[in-house]
């Protein structure tokens, strides 16, 4: 099975403040409500349930008004070093029309390294670009179908 | 178009043929060493491919040579820029809000 894109998404940020401080606006609902999502979006937090195998379901509007959720499963909990979940339900902002959701769930791991007075976050993110192997069992193998029909009588 | 390009790749021989064009251009003839499947075969697949704008046939000489054309996979991984935006946004808030409630 030959991957044909990268799918790894690696982001790293410097806060200034404490493992414990960066890891409790992660996982405590009315912190997360106050900067989770991009520029103009907006979140309320339905459900955060920060225990391994927990869940948790954000509602965030676009600001076109656009209702967009976001929702998911924890998979690793452990204060103040590590958060990973993974994403079930994508919301996301600028896509392009002719751009579909990702065919299946992404994971997002979130390390929380001290660094003096600082936090250093390494967040990755994998699976967000289509899984081919799931697209071959998908609606994807029926257009194939159809093309090959079309390719047959030309 | 981005249909067009699942559905091409939604066959395991043409992801292989893109992997293999991944890393250099081939001939028709070595893609076909590489399967065994019958040149017509191979031909329809690679037909299906360039359809799709994944590759391009060009003749070079006596031989039609295949290469890879980055544009359609680059649709695909639109999804990671996308969240790429979406983290540092993010982040740039926690920032301000983790900041807020130190003064």
């Amino acid at each position: 099975m030959t991957a044909v894109t990268e799918d790894v998404l690696e982001i790293r940020r410097v806060i200034d403040a404490s493992p414990d401080a960066v890891f409790d606006a992660w996982t405590t609902p009315e912190l997360v409500e106050a900067w989770w999502g991009p520029h103009g979006y907006r979140t309320r937090v339905i459900e955060l349930d920060a225990v391994v195998g927990g869940h948790f379901a954000f509602q965030m509007t676009a600001p076109s008004g656009a209702s967009c959720p976001m929702s998911g499963t924890y998979t690793k909990v452990e204060r103040p070093r590590r958060l990973a979940f993974e994403v079930a339900e994508h919301c996301i902002a600028d896509v392009p029309d002719d751009v579909r959701e990702p065919s299946g769930p992404s994971q997002v791991e979130i390390r929380f390294e001290a660094n003096g007075e600082t936090t250093e976050i390494v967040l990755r993110q994998k699976g967000l670009a289509a899984d081919y192997r799931m697209l071959a069992n998908g609606g994807w193998s029926q257009s194939l179908e159809r093309a090959d029909e079309v390719l047959r009588r030309a | 178009m981005l249909d067009a390009t699942f559905a091409a790749l939604s066959d395991p021989t043409r992801r292989a043929i893109v992997g293999y064009l991944r890393n250099e251009d081939m001939s028709v003839g070595q893609v076909v060493e590489k399967f065994e499947l019958t040149q017509s075969a191979i031909s329809r697949h690679l037909d299906v491919l360039e359809n799709a704008r994944l590759i391009k046939r060009k003749r070079v000489g006596q031989r039609r040579v295949c290469s890879l054309s980055a544009m359609p996979l680059r649709e695909l991984s639109d999804w990671l820029e996308a969240y790429r935006i979406f983290w540092n946004d993010s982040l740039e808030r926690l920032d301000q809000t983790i900041a807020g409630k130190k003064q």
